[in-house]
């Protein structure tokens, strides 16, 4: 797959603050990257920065091969945004919003046309083409902003928490826009803040924290490489639940153990033989084990490894 | 760009399609303006107002004159005060809300998003301000026939008067645009808000005495003199306008997008204009007067606005790097209009010399006889060498921080500090020191004085001139590192461009 998007050492200082530190990654085209990191962690401003809004003090970010320092313009035209924050023109109905910016972003006649009705469709605002901006709910002016973003039928899109606000019909509605984007061979970066939420819909991830980039690449590498040396189990004995926790803390390598379901979830340090030397030690004490299945780790889990929430 | 599946193309109506290349922003304005209660309450009162005023003039006029009164002039200067008042003052302050209104609706990043260039904002603003003075206008036309008809008016008159107005709409409208883009600072903005509402009204009260007095003397425009400054005054408005309009999309630009070569041409676009007039009107006939006049109101313009060039961030910016001219020469010749502090000033060294060459050639070109009296062909340097002393000495000291916002501003206040502590310190000191000339405001910092020694040949070249060459000195001297690393700089954005290339 071509990379489309490709962040290059990227750089942001306001004053003595370092925003963005060093950050690199890249989105290739049908790939949807989630863009995840804490408050204050840099993912505005590095999202900003892509959009050719603001400008590194080191690094550079190509679009399709265009730098956004050198050609703005060029980049604008390849890449559609989605600001977190957005405003909308009072006394401008939904249709009269979209034919602002078709024809501001140069397009003409018959083409204005098309593309108004294939954003107006895709985001299913027909309907609501004639309802002032002022009366949309939070959800339906989302979509308005995400067809506003695709009227010049963008190759990559950045899309700055777009599921933030929306009520959980809203958040799945925006999810199958997002696939059905990515499907279309457009490169897609999302931030977004319910991980649960990027985790079903991102073929790759980006984690930032304190302006540096903490891990990149596929949800599994990313996963893998956070999970190396480190294992998760679910433990179900015939034993009382109290005295196994009790016991597994003292075990060497257990960092943490919670209840789950009827047994406990257990993080350790270690891999296969560490698993191995802990299931052992539960038959030697006695605990007779009655499941003992590794668990699987989500992007949850891989953000609070990753992060301690540090802000800026 | 993707290929998007789409439906069958539908067809664009005969209006869409003209529509087609209009300024997207003077369609939205003209769209929101219409529909937005700001413009219809303006609308209504206004002409409720005329016909009030209108009405009482006329019954005011009749009880007072009897029966050989001639309505007309005064029923139109009272219709032409409210057109005035809307044209001049209600829709520049509606461009000035409405640019505003794109920080304060957080629609701004959606504008440069969309790739619309600061230049078709700007344009799209200004000439829906147009749009909507023509609907007064319009509005107005009635009233305007009605006052025609009851006798008294030049028609020539009505038509300069109205153009006038409507130039000067454009202008204000201009000018509240390039106010409303200083700042996004809420504070700032209301101080701006009311500093524009005095210009707007002082400009309206202008506006209409000029009306008033084409009206009850329409003979005065038969007057050479009357036209040639009717016709100097609109060159020289349309030049500020397009100066403020430039100052509004460079303000609109990225900070490291070029902002500043735009203003610096059109800063020399207007002192063209004033030069282009005088050479016009004084014609083969050159008078010492005027021309030194007009000489020293152009060293004027350009040390004000050189106040702002000279202390810009020294960087060259890695956008506008990018952008320099491709034949070397060009480049270099153009430096100092390429933004930068050091520039700056080379800007206005520059210029001082374009207008002291006009100065120089002008009068000797018209009249192979005329001759300069006294020391006044000695002015020119003289103002350039007092010029750059004021400019560079706070600037240069400024300079190692001059991308800090704090630093620029406290470097302009720094410069006006100085001129005005070149002029009233020494005063005091001969007060304190008893040192009679001094005391008398003779000394090397009145720049003024200094002119005024030279038109009459009373100048005392002495200490006064080796304290002026010592400032000069020690100016350059300072100015000297920025002036060398904004030719590295150059040589740098040169050097990369030939290698992207």
């Amino acid at each position: 797959m071509t990379v489309a998007l490709h962040v290059d050492n990227l750089t942001r200082r306001f004053g003595k603050m370092t925003a963005v530190d060093q950050a690199s990654f890249e989105v290739r085209r049908g790939e949807i990257l989630g863009f995840i990191g804490p408050n204050g962690a840099g993912k505005t401003t590095t999202m900003r920065i892509c959009a050719s809004l603001d400008l590194p003090d080191e690094g550079d970010v190509l679009i399709d091969g265009v730098s956004v320092l050198s050609n703005p313009r060029a980049v604008r035209q390849r890449l559609g945004f989605m600001p977190d924050a957005y405003g909308a023109y009072v006394h401008t109905t939904v249709a009269e919003y979209l034919d602002f910016f078709a024809r501001a972003y140069g397009l003409r006649g018959r083409e204005r046309t098309r593309m108004l009705d294939y954003a107006k469709d895709f985001t299913g605002l027909r309907p609501l083409e004639g309802k002032l901006i002022t009366a949309l709910s939070k959800g339906m002016k989302q979509r308005l902003c995400l067809a506003k973003t695709l009227l010049h039928d963008p190759a990559i899109l950045i899309l700055d928490e777009p599921a933030a606000g929306l009520d959980p019909h809203a958040r799945v509605e925006l999810r199958e826009l997002v696939k059905a984007l990515a499907e279309l061979d457009k490169a897609v970066m999302i931030s977004s803040h319910i991980l649960t939420e990027l985790s079903q819909i991102c073929t790759t991830v980006a984690v930032i924290e304190a302006g540096k980039i903490r891990a990149s690449g596929t949800v599994e590498d990313v996963v893998r490489q956070t999970q190396t040396h480190h294992a998760r189990v679910f433990v179900r004995t015939l034993g009382p639940v109290e005295m196994v926790h009790k016991a597994l803390l003292e075990e060497a390598g257990v960092e943490h153990v919670r209840p789950h379901k009827d047994g406990l979830m257990v993080d350790l340090e270690g891999d296969e033989p560490e698993l191995a030397r802990l299931l052992q030690t539960l038959v030697r004490r006695g605990f007779d084990p009655v499941e003992f299945s590794p668990a699987s780790v989500d992007l949850e889990d891989v953000f609070l490894q990753l992060t301690e929430g540090q802000l800026q | 760009m993707t290929t998007l599946e789409a439906g069958p193309p539908t067809e664009a109506g005969m209006l869409e399609r003209w529509t087609d290349r209009l300024n997207p922003i003077l369609l939205k304005e003209v769209r929101q303006a219409m529909r937005g209660r700001y413009f219809k309450i303006c609308f209504w009162f206004t002409l409720v107002v005329a016909t009030v005023v209108g009405i009482s003039v006329c019954l005011v006029t009749i009880i007072d004159g009897g029966d050989e009164v001639v309505l007309g002039p005064p029923f139109f200067i009272a219709m032409f005060a409210c057109l005035t008042l809307a044209a001049q003052v209600l829709v520049p302050f509606s461009s000035f809300l409405s640019m505003g209104g794109e920080w304060d609706e957080n629609t701004w990043d959606l504008l440069v998003l969309s790739n619309l260039r600061p230049r078709q904002i700007v344009l799209g603003k200004v000439l829906s301000a147009g749009v909507q003075a023509l609907l007064f206008y319009s509005a107005f036309g009635p009233f305007l026939v009605f006052a025609f008809l009851l006798r008294g008016i030049d028609l020539t008159a009505l038509l300069v008067s109205l153009s006038i107005s409507f130039v000067a709409s454009l202008l204000l409208s201009c000018l509240a645009v390039a106010m409303s883009s200083f700042t996004r600072a809420r504070f700032a903005r209301v101080v701006l808000m009311v500093l524009l509402a005095v210009i707007l009204v002082w400009s309206g009260v202008g506006t209409v005495a000029f009306g008033g007095q084409l009206m009850f003397f329409p003979g005065r425009l038969h007057d050479p003199e009357l036209l040639q400054a009717i016709g100097a005054t609109l060159t020289i408005f349309l030049a500020v306008a397009a100066f403020f309009f430039t100052a509004a999309c460079s303000r609109l630009a990225h900070p490291e997008e070029n902002r500043s070569t735009g203003l610096r041409v059109m800063t020399l676009v207007i002192i063209g204009c004033g030069l282009a007039w005088m050479t016009y009107v004084l014609g083969s006939s050159p008078d010492d007067e005027p021309v030194i006049a007009v000489l020293c109101m152009a060293f004027g313009v350009l040390g004000i606005s050189c106040l702002f060039y000279a202390t810009e961030p020294e960087a060259l910016g890695r956008r506008v790097a990018a952008t320099l001219p491709r034949n070397r020469l060009l480049a270099w010749l153009g430096t100092p209009l390429l933004p930068g502090g050091a520039r700056g000033l080379l800007f206005f060294i520059t210029g001082g010399g374009l207008v002291s060459a006009w100065m120089y050639l002008y009068p000797a070109l018209a009249d192979p006889s005329f001759s300069f009296r006294n020391g006044q062909a000695w002015i020119p340097p003289t103002l350039l060498v007092y010029g750059v002393v004021f400019l560079g000495l706070p600037s240069a000291i400024a300079s190692f921080k001059s991308g800090v916002v704090l630093t620029r501003i406290l470097s302009r206040v720094g410069i006006l500090a100085f001129f005005l502590a070149s002029l009233i310190l020494p005063t005091l000191f001969g007060f304190l020191l008893d040192i009679d000339d001094w005391e008398d405001w003779e000394h090397p910092g009145n720049v003024f004085l200094a002119v005024d020694h030279l038109w009459g040949d009373e100048m005392q070249y002495g200490a006064h001139f080796l304290l002026v060459v010592g400032a000069l000195v020690l100016t350059l001297a300072l100015n000297l590192p920025r002036l060398v690393r904004s030719t590295k700089e150059m040589r740098a954005a040169l050097a990369n461009r030939d290698e992207a290339a």
